[in-house]
């Protein structure tokens, strides 16, 4: 009996040293598991915020985050366009001087770019019919800008001698595509930069031209600008045209636009909490942009650094897998 | 044989004192060589292909260059898999070997695959192989720092872009040289570069196209070499340099003549010094600088290189600008010397507390000598070893080396002969001869040869297991095992050879032949509980019995962990943000998270590499940072004792206040292995291969739906793929027709424009530097202007107004201006794309990742399979592989399930056959459960979890409690066959053989009491091991000595009495 149970309990302890050293060597493996799970993340806390749309944060974080806090209100969106333009003289104040009659040109008193006043004669011409000599004058004051004629030659009636043009205003000459064609206006401001060190040269679009260019699908937008010897024609200018100013009654500062899931949000502010609102934007100038939906005037929304309340709201996301 | 060698080596004792002398030295040499680390090295063997595209999308860079590379990547020998990362501007393909392949000819297969694929990339892709190093690679950080009153030549402070070069052009070249160093990666800073910047505007008004300029300058800068005249008799060589060496000379190439005026650079664009469109920043202590890293090259010895490089910045300290400084951040030295330290402190405080409980129970002076002696000289063979096995030395693979165990062998042979000797002394009366003496001497060796070998083999076979262990877990283990068997064995070789020979030398005087007092006291007391025990067998018996089965219960509540981390000191951590992330928004997040970790008064430094570096060995994006947090010694910290734990706890609380960010805390080469490792690291990883990416991610999407609703499933997540703000430019073919502009134009003009184009070098000595035309900054960033960038139309569409020679009359100004802005010809968007492209295997994936609780893996993932078949309907072209921890869990398993079985059954053979009974050999057997009950036990009081370190420890202990036993019962047996009734003889054997019994089981919980109670670096990682061999062997020793006789005693009956 004694000697049964002897046995009994060395296969037992046998049994034992099976189990043990089996369920031992699993455990062993199966540990492996939370080193494997804190190499991810926190899984919990993924679970938790993946989609909620609110950020808490305290205003000691917004500081430190220098995340800057303005409020929603009407605004006067100053929308600029910039055209590229080019310096022709005024058409209006441009006048072709021309041989009233076949002839010989016997003198050529003024050159190109020459001052005249009016009445101040530019050239002599020998008439065929008459063979007298007649004076071609000045029809206006001016500044010589074209001159097509040598002594001797055959002056035609067909073909202007000179071009006389009142350069005390230009005309500067903006091609403008034909997808801004709404946003430009007669009557819209325009800052012409002349490139030469000096100051820009405020002025007004005052003509539209209502034809297009087939090459380039643009159409000609005309500023008149007094010329005070800075500009030329044949040069090339840049106008940033400023659209008439227009007043809307939500507007939010343009670094507060973010793109959260394709959504177009802006980050507004109650108590601690930034909550992203889909807002439906409007016009815009490269400040403001136009709040047409989703946003009341007098609610404060994060502008500057609104990227870390983004951030902070997609951050559960934020992975590194290799 | 064992005999004769036995003999042989008492004969020609000085013969073998000799030999075993010269193999120690050939060990001390050995030493110097043995690479010394602090941790082992778990990197596979692998293959980085960096393809740099720059520009180049995510899609683009898959298709263009991902997929040709990863298709030459199909096929190679010994391929385990390739993995590959498509992200922006890079492309990042993994290959890698099965394990053991060799990493030269691995390089070399994936060369000549690459030269083959050449053709196929589009040009300017620049190829290259990740550098020759593993996990354990990045052995030295330092900064570049201009001091603050640091002023260059000209009198401008340094900038992050001077920084930059100085490192490129100065440190690095010099760094590279140091033995040992493969590759010095550079991160952060800005690259030089010469910008050319033209004006759309002026383009337009001089008819010039971008293109034009990077054809002017690809035709004005060069240098040509012409041959040679001779003349004379003297030979000319013949050059005509053209390069450009300055910004000023950029400016004066000559781009068109229009009527006769020249047009240059410099009238249409602006010429100056820029920066290059930068993938990775580095920060320090909340400002920008730039991080070297050195490299080490594999097998290399990391501690010498790092300090080699230490040494070599501080010469090269000398050739930097007035007030530049290269320092170190981080390195390696510091981890190995102080992890190295505990361990030799550790193996020295032991084999002394093993020497003095030699002297203590010998009661012998030369035979504790003798048998210390072991110590040193089978360590020193252990370190041959390892040096021809190309093991290196770390805190694992020294780390289950118990000298108490390795010295067993050892002990009983010294502990018999003196025994023998005294017996024979006291019965004849005299000090012995020295014939008598060598014949006293073989006969004690000769009598417990066996039984120590025996056990000795038996320790050996119980680390087999774990030689079958493969992946991550067979390299951190398998060299423990193989080093512990290296030690086992040289210990055992000596024992036959050394030891019997220096008994023989030393043993000369007077043995005394009564035991000392600490054993007398021992046996005194052993032999009354003994009397106990043996009368109320069937308690002893039930007690043990309640024992083990409470040890079972305890042990598997126990929390796990893999291994014990080692605590590198300093701290790492992952500061993630959302994908999209700019860099500068990066840094700019980064300042201040560094400067709210200046706040703790532990942080000495906060350093973050931002991005990706130069060589692209960790590909992360631009909202990823890696932090280094350096730590004060802590005898600097206002409380020295504070946990690291604690701290770190503290650090998490408080950058958890700096919004926008999400960290991971973990250490710096725990980092660098998870980055090198990766794959899938959760215990299941379903992966969808498939074509489509939003198709791909419909179906993570269902898959983890099925996933989450099965019973286990924790952390269920699908990889982030998309997020990526992507601006399209779309072009509208029907627009481009009727201007008749070419799509290649269209698109040339935005590369240049937005991303620029390179368009030559500028030499500066052997620095050389990018010469790039693009937009200018204020345009290339305000999406207005770019929707106006004027578009070149062709020549002839214009008309040919010349208005070049009458500028006046009637110009239309849209006929003077020949171009049409971008968003006539092309749709702008902005939406979320592609953030990364992955692929395995040569096919798209993406994963969905989960881990599994409280459940039982097999039918877990069994469950998953089912659930997933029949849920997910997958559309033609895609399917599902399985993978993850599991695949190897469960490889593993059931590997082990066979092989812990068959050990054991090897371990009963040998004791049966040795004992020549299965009884017999049962009851040794059953030492096993008693010696693990006092190992849970010391885990449970000293709350260690369960651990591999901590299994080893029970391996080991399994070992020394079945030795224990076995000397005990073989000696009843010949107690026995000598004719002593069954009570007498248990009475007899167990208390003859306290002594050894003791003294092996002291020897081996001594040894390794250091090794647990040790708090320099790296004990942590030793601490599981030691607890449960100390617990084990106490309770082992005294279960052995009161149940075993309680159970033989019950078991055997004197035959008369049946």
């Amino acid at each position: 009996m004694m000697r049964f149970l002897g046995w009994a309990v060395a296969g037992l302890v046998c049994l034992a040293i099976l189990g043990f050293s089996g369920r031992y060597l699993q455990g062993a493996i199966n540990a492996s598991k939370p080193v494997a799970s804190k190499a991810d993340h926190d899984p919990s806390e993924g679970e938790a915020h993946g989609h909620e749309d609110a950020a808490k944060l305290t205003d000691k974080q917004v500081a430190e985050a220098g995340i800057e806090l303005l409020q929603a209100g009407p605004q006067e969106l100053h929308e600029r366009l910039r055209l590229a333009g080019l310096v022709q003289p005024n058409q209006e104040a441009l006048v072709k001087v021309t041989s009233r009659f076949p002839g010989v040109i016997r003198s050529m008193r003024k050159r190109l770019g020459d001052r005249v006043a009016k009445d101040e004669i530019l050239a002599t011409v020998e008439s065929n019919q008459s063979l007298t000599v007649f004076e071609l004058k000045a029809p206006i004051d001016g500044t010589v800008i074209d001159r097509d004629g040598t002594l001797g030659e055959f002056a035609s009636e067909q073909k202007p001698l000179f071009t006389v043009a009142d350069l005390s205003t230009m005309w500067v000459d903006f091609s403008v595509h034909r997808r801004d064609s709404a946003r430009v206006r007669a009557g819209d401001a325009v800052s012409i930069e002349v490139d030469d060190g000096g100051p820009a040269i405020e002025a007004k679009i005052g003509y539209i031209s209502p034809l297009g260019a087939a090459d380039t699908q643009s159409f000609t937008a005309r500023a008149v600008v007094p010329n005070g010897g800075r500009l030329r024609p044949g040069l090339f200018m840049v106008g940033r045209v400023l659209m008439a100013a227009q007043r809307v009654e939500v507007a939010v500062h343009a670094s507060a636009i973010q793109t959260v899931e394709g959504q177009t949000v802006v980050f507004v502010r109650n108590g601690e909490v930034f909550e992203a609102r889909k807002v439906q934007l409007g016009d815009r100038d490269p400040d403001w942009i136009e709040i047409k939906a989703g946003l009341k005037a007098g609610e404060t929304y994060a502008a500057r650094n609104s990227f870390v309340v983004k951030a902070e709201l997609g951050k559960a996301d934020a992975g590194h897998e290799h | 044989m064992l005999d004769r060698m036995i003999a042989f080596s008492i004969h020609n004792r000085w013969l073998v004192v000799f030999v075993a002398l010269a193999v120690g030295a050939l060990g001390a040499w050995n030493f110097t060589r043995l690479p010394i680390d602090a941790v082992p090295d778990i990197t596979n063997v692998q293959v980085q292909v960096n393809a740099e595209a720059p520009g180049y999308s995510p899609l683009e860079v898959e298709q263009r260059i991902t997929f040709p590379l990863e298709t030459a990547m199909a096929g190679l020998p010994k391929l385990d898999y390739s993995r590959s990362l498509s992200r922006y501007g890079l492309s990042q393909i993994t290959v890698v070997f099965k394990d053991g392949t060799d990493i030269y000819f691995a390089r070399q297969l994936v060369s000549e695959r690459l030269q083959q694929a050449r053709d196929k990339l589009p040009a300017g892709i620049e190829l290259s192989l990740g550098p020759v190093s593993t996990g354990l690679g990045e052995i030295f950080m330092y900064v570049v720092e201009a001091r603050p009153d640091a002023r260059k030549p000209g009198g401008e402070a340094y900038t992050a872009m001077d920084l930059r070069t100085i490192q490129d052009w100065i440190i690095k070249p010099q760094l590279r040289t140091v033995p040992g160093i493969v590759e010095v990666n550079a991160i952060g800073g800005y690259e030089r570069q010469f910008h050319v910047l033209p004006d759309p505007a002026r383009l337009v008004a001089y008819r010039l196209a971008f293109h034009d300029i990077t054809a002017a300058l690809t035709l004005h800068n060069a240098n040509v070499g012409a041959g040679y005249i001779e003349r004379n008799g003297e030979q000319y060589l013949v050059r005509t340099p053209g390069q450009v060496a300055s910004a000023a000379e950029i400016g004066d190439i000559v781009v068109a003549t229009r009527a006769g005026n020249p047009i240059r650079i410099a009238d249409v664009a602006e010429v100056r010094e820029g920066t290059d469109l930068r993938t990775g920043a580095a920060s320090l202590n909340g400002t920008e600088t730039v991080i070297g890293t050195a490299m080490l090259l594999i097998g290399e010895n990391s501690r010498a290189a790092a300090q080699k490089v230490a040494t070599k910045l501080n010469e090269i300290a000398g050739s930097l600008p007035d007030g530049i400084v290269a320092r170190p951040i981080y390195d390696r030295t510091r981890l190995v010397d102080a992890t190295i330290d505990t361990v030799v402190k550790n193996l020295l405080e032991g084999a002394l507390l093993v020497i003095a409980v030699l002297f203590l129970i010998l009661g012998n002076f030369r035979a504790a000598l003798v048998t210390a002696a072991v110590i040193p000289l089978s360590m020193l063979v252990t370190i041959t070893g390892m040096v021809e096995n190309r093991i290196s030395a770390n805190l694992m693979s020294l780390g289950a080396i118990d000298f108490g165990i390795i010295v067993d062998g050892a002990v009983i042979v010294v502990e018999n002969c003196l025994r023998l000797l005294a017996e024979e002394q006291h019965r004849r009366g005299r000090i012995l001869s020295r014939a008598e003496r060598f014949e006293t001497i073989l006969a004690g060796a000769r009598e417990v040869v066996r039984p120590s070998l025996f056990g000795t083999v038996i320790i050996g076979v119980v680390y087999l297991p774990i030689l079958t262990l493969t992946g991550v877990e067979g390299k951190m283990f398998t060299p423990m095992a193989l080093t512990v068997l290296l030690a086992l064995g040289a210990a055992a070789i000596l024992s036959v050879t050394l030891v019997p020979a220096a008994v023989a030398l030393l043993m000369t005087g007077r043995v005394a032949e009564r035991e000392n007092l600490f054993m007398r006291a021992a046996s005194r007391l052993y032999r009354q509980v003994l009397e106990m025990a043996i009368r109320l067998r069937i308690v002893v018996i039930s007690l043990a019995l309640l024992l083990v089965v409470a040890a079972g219960v305890a042990a598997s509540r126990m929390g796990g962990e893999f291994i014990p981390s080692l605590d590198e000191g300093d701290i790492a951590m992952h500061a993630l943000r959302i994908p999209g992330t700019s860099l500068t928004q990066s840094v700019q997040m980064q300042n201040a998270l560094e400067k709210a970790l200046l706040e703790f008064p532990e942080v000495k430094e906060v350093a973050a590499k931002i991005g990706t570096a130069e060589i692209a060995t960790d590909p992360m994006p631009p909202n990823v940072a890696d932090n280094f947090i350096l730590l004060k010694p802590r005898a600097q910290w206002p409380d020295p004792a504070r946990p690291k734990a604690d701290l770190v706890e503290a650090m998490a609380r408080r950058v958890a206040e700096i919004p926008g960010n999400n960290y991971e805390f973990t250490q710096p080469i725990q980092m660098r292995f998870n980055e090198l490792i990766s794959g899938v690291r959760s215990d299941l990883g379903i992966k969808i291969f498939g074509d489509d990416l939003d198709t791909l991610l419909g179906l993570a999407a269902k898959v983890q739906a099925v996933l989450k609703a099965v019973p286990g499933a924790a952390d269920v997540r699908t990889e982030q793929v998309t997020g990526l703000p992507m601006l399209t430019i779309k072009p509208n073919r029907a627009a481009l027709a009727r201007y008749g502009i070419t799509l290649a134009e269209l698109q040339e003009v935005v590369e240049i424009a937005v991303g620029g184009k390179q368009a030559g070098l500028m030499f500066e000595g052997d620095r050389r530097f990018d010469i790039v035309v693009r937009l200018p900054e204020r345009l290339r960033l305000d999406l207005d202007a770019l929707a106006s960038l004027p578009v070149p139309l062709p020549q002839q569409a214009t008309g040919g107004s010349d208005f070049s020679r009458k500028p006046i009359a009637q110009a239309v100004a849209g006929t003077v201006f020949p171009y049409v802005p971008l968003s006539a010809v092309a749709e702008l968007d902005i939406a979320p794309g592609p953030n990364q492209i992955s692929r395995e295997n040569g096919k798209r994936r993406v994963v969905v990742t989960a881990n599994m609780r409280d459940r039982d893996l097999g039918s877990f993932v069994a469950e998953v399979q089912r659930e997933v078949a029949q849920k997910v309907k997958l559309p033609a072209g895609y399917w599902i592989g399985w993978g993850g921890q599991f695949e190897q869990l469960v490889a593993a398993s059931e590997r082990l399930a066979v092989v812990v079985p068959a050990a054991l059954l090897l371990i009963f053979m040998l004791l049966a056959t040795s004992l020549r009974s299965v009884a017999d050999a049962l009851l040794v057997f059953s030492g096993v459960p008693l010696a693990l009950t006092g190992g849970v036990a010391a885990l449970a009081l000293r709350d260690i979890p369960l651990s591999i370190s901590a299994g080893v420890g029970f391996i080991a202990l399994s070992g020394v409690a079945v030795l224990n036993g076995l000397v005990i019962i073989s000696f009843i047996q010949g107690r026995r066959a000598a004719g002593l009734p069954v009570a007498e003889a248990v009475r007899d054997g167990a208390l003859k053989r306290l002594r050894p019994v003791l003294m092996t089981a002291l020897v081996a919980s001594l040894g390794f009491v250091p090794m647990a109670i040790a708090t320099g670096a790296g004990a942590e990682v030793q601490r599981p091991l030691a607890t449960v061999v100390i617990g084990g062997i106490v309770s082992s020793t005294i279960l052995t000595l009161l149940v075993l006789p309680a159970l033989y005693s019950l078991i055997h009956r004197d035959p008369g009495r049946g």
